[in-house]
């Protein structure tokens, strides 16, 4: 009767555990591929108008510092939600190539903010400002446009 | 005029103590995502918890003990250590994520990074816990948490779209880009974070510390009453500025840092300053309060020695359970776990177990055995009873909507 039992309790450990590998290791599907990169888009957007917003001079510097540390995060754990995931279809293909520059502008907008903030240029950090909003209303289409 | 005092220096207390990391986050993250539209689950948990905590007053007053050490007296061991294992657990993720909350609040004045702080932050919190009076600690941190208002002057100060605001909260309904599953997820975060259990526990804890008698009734009420529901329109601040400045945006609320930044777009540095210092004092508020609570509990429930009011040699088992929470708390941040994500996992799991904590309040407020005459009347037990549906209405739904929703993704 024990041995029936634990045997009972082995098969279905197994089972689970089996089950959750093939969970874990299959290729995303359409849906959830779709989803990573609207997560993706969404941390870009996050990073970028809170770097935006960091820019006022009213702000305190070591506050400043840490919320473009945030920005900085956010921006490049984007990167990383969608990286090493292969599109399983046509359409997830065209999403991502729709994505990928916006990830690369966005990476180099705020690169150029930042350098414009510590070389104290005004001129440069309103040309960076402007680009980034450009940045964001695409953004915001891409995840208004792929829910 | 010494007790009219009493009761204005209590009340302002309580409107500071309210808010902690979880209103801060939920409020936040809800106001970028949803503007005002749920706005009006903060008034329902807000009564909620007023209706519970003047439960929990009024039995430490009259019975002259904590309402935990009653439910297991009259439930039963079995029913207290269900009671103790779900609001224990739930009460030392609060406090690892109220210890995280002070070290970015930390972070974000010294611009060093939040994990070097930790260990800082725990010792001065057992160090608080350990020499300074229930009174000071209870005041200091939460007239300090009143610098919090600056949110809402903000609010004022700003260009607030006042019609848009209210037309929001008078259309509770997903706004676009989101659906029914992540409303109502939300909707039960925002639910849990005004009625933690660790909330009743230490205002029941705290008035027998405090030696409540059936004179200090009043005090209770006017606590509950009034302190809760002003400390509520705190935590309406986070919202009312995520909804006006990261909303209309469509950026998404996830660090403190956001969540502070309406203050020194409108206000500059010294509103920035005074936001930074009233979440700094409010979430440290909350990890004393978090940490008695682990020990409250757990000494209740064993009949150890327990509070500051006692000597520590008398109440030695107490003061190690809360080092031991404090340690295990450090522990869980020191495996880099966001403070923020550990916040959002608690208030889904304090849902879960808000079942277990406010069913046997109820039970114990009727009670003539401690209460004699001054058990629940017919109005708290309707709305005693209308709250314990809704409170097991969230936690049945708490998970499944947590997966179908991927955590509010």
């Amino acid at each position: 009767m024990a041995a029936r039992r634990w045997s009972i309790v082995i098969v279905v450990v197994l089972a689970v555990w089996m089950g959750g590998y093939a969970l874990l290791s299959r290729d995303p599907d359409a849906v959830a591929y779709r989803e990573s990169c609207v997560q993706s888009a969404q941390s870009t957007l996050d990073g970028l108008g809170t770097a935006r917003m960091a820019t006022d001079d009213g702000l305190l510097s070591s506050y400043r510092t840490a919320l473009d540390d945030d920005a900085q995060k956010l921006i490049a754990q984007a990167r990383g939600q969608i990286a090493g995931q292969v599109p399983p279809d046509s359409r997830s293909a065209q999403r991502r190539d729709a994505l990928l520059p916006l990830l690369d502008e966005a990476e180099r907008a705020y690169a150029d903010l930042m350098r414009s903030q510590a070389d104290h240029d005004g001129a440069a950090r309103q040309r960076a400002t402007d680009r980034i909003r450009t940045l964001e209303d695409q953004l915001r289409d891409f995840v208004d446009g792929n829910r | 005029m010494k007790r009219l005092l009493g009761v204005t220096l209590g009340i302002l207390t309580a409107i500071g103590g309210f808010v902690d990391i979880g209103d801060i986050v939920a409020n936040s993250e809800i106001g970028a995502r949803f503007g005002t539209a749920l706005f009006w689950v903060l008034p329902v948990g807000v009564i909620g918890i007023c209706v519970y905590a003047e439960m929990c007053g009024r039995v430490a007053a009259h019975a002259g003990r904590p309402v935990f050490d009653l439910v297991r007296e009259r439930l039963g061991p079995r029913v207290g250590l269900a009671n103790l294992s779900g609001s224990y657990l739930v009460t030392l993720m609060t406090l690892a994520a109220e210890i995280g909350g002070v070290a970015l609040a930390v972070q974000l004045l010294s611009g060093i990074d939040y994990v070097l702080w930790v260990p800082a932050v725990a010792v001065a919190l057992w160090l608080g816990l350990w020499r300074l009076r229930f009174e000071t600690l209870e005041r200091l941190f939460g007239l300090t948490g009143l610098a919090l208002v600056v949110l809402l002057v903000a609010l004022i100060a700003g260009d607030t779209p006042w019609s848009q605001l209210a037309g929001q909260a008078l259309d509770p309904v997903p706004t676009e880009g989101e659906d029914w599953n992540s409303y109502w997820y939300f909707a039960i975060a925002l639910f849990a974070s005004a009625m933690t259990p660790y909330e009743v526990f230490f205002f029941s804890s705290g008035g027998v510390e405090e030696h409540w008698t059936r004179k200090d009734l009043l005090l209770a009420r006017a606590n509950a009453f009034i302190g809760f529901p002003l400390g509520g329109l705190l935590a309406f601040g986070f919202m009312g500025t995520a909804a006006v400045f990261f909303y209309p945006n469509g950026i998404s609320v996830s660090t403190l840092g956001q969540a502070v930044l309406p203050a020194g777009l409108v206000l500059g540095k010294i509103g920035l300053a005074c936001a930074i210092l009233g979440v700094f004092a409010a979430t440290f508020g909350a990890a004393v309060e978090t940490g008695l609570s682990s020990g409250y509990t757990v000494a209740q429930y064993f009949g150890w020695g327990w509070g500051k009011y006692v000597p520590p040699r008398r109440a030695a088992r107490f003061h190690t359970v809360v080092l031991l929470s404090i340690l295990a708390s450090v522990a869980l941040l020191l495996t880099m776990i966001d403070p923020i994500q550990l916040t959002e996992y608690t208030l889904i799991l304090s849902a879960v177990v808000l079942p277990l904590t406010y069913l046997p309040i109820l039970v114990v407020a009727n009670d003539r055995d401690y209460l004699g005459d001054r058990v629940n009347g017919k109005l708290a037990n309707f709305f005693g009873m209308v709250y314990l549906v809704v409170i097991v209405v969230a936690a049945v739904a708490a998970i499944p909507l947590m997966i179908v929703t991927g955590g509010g993704q």
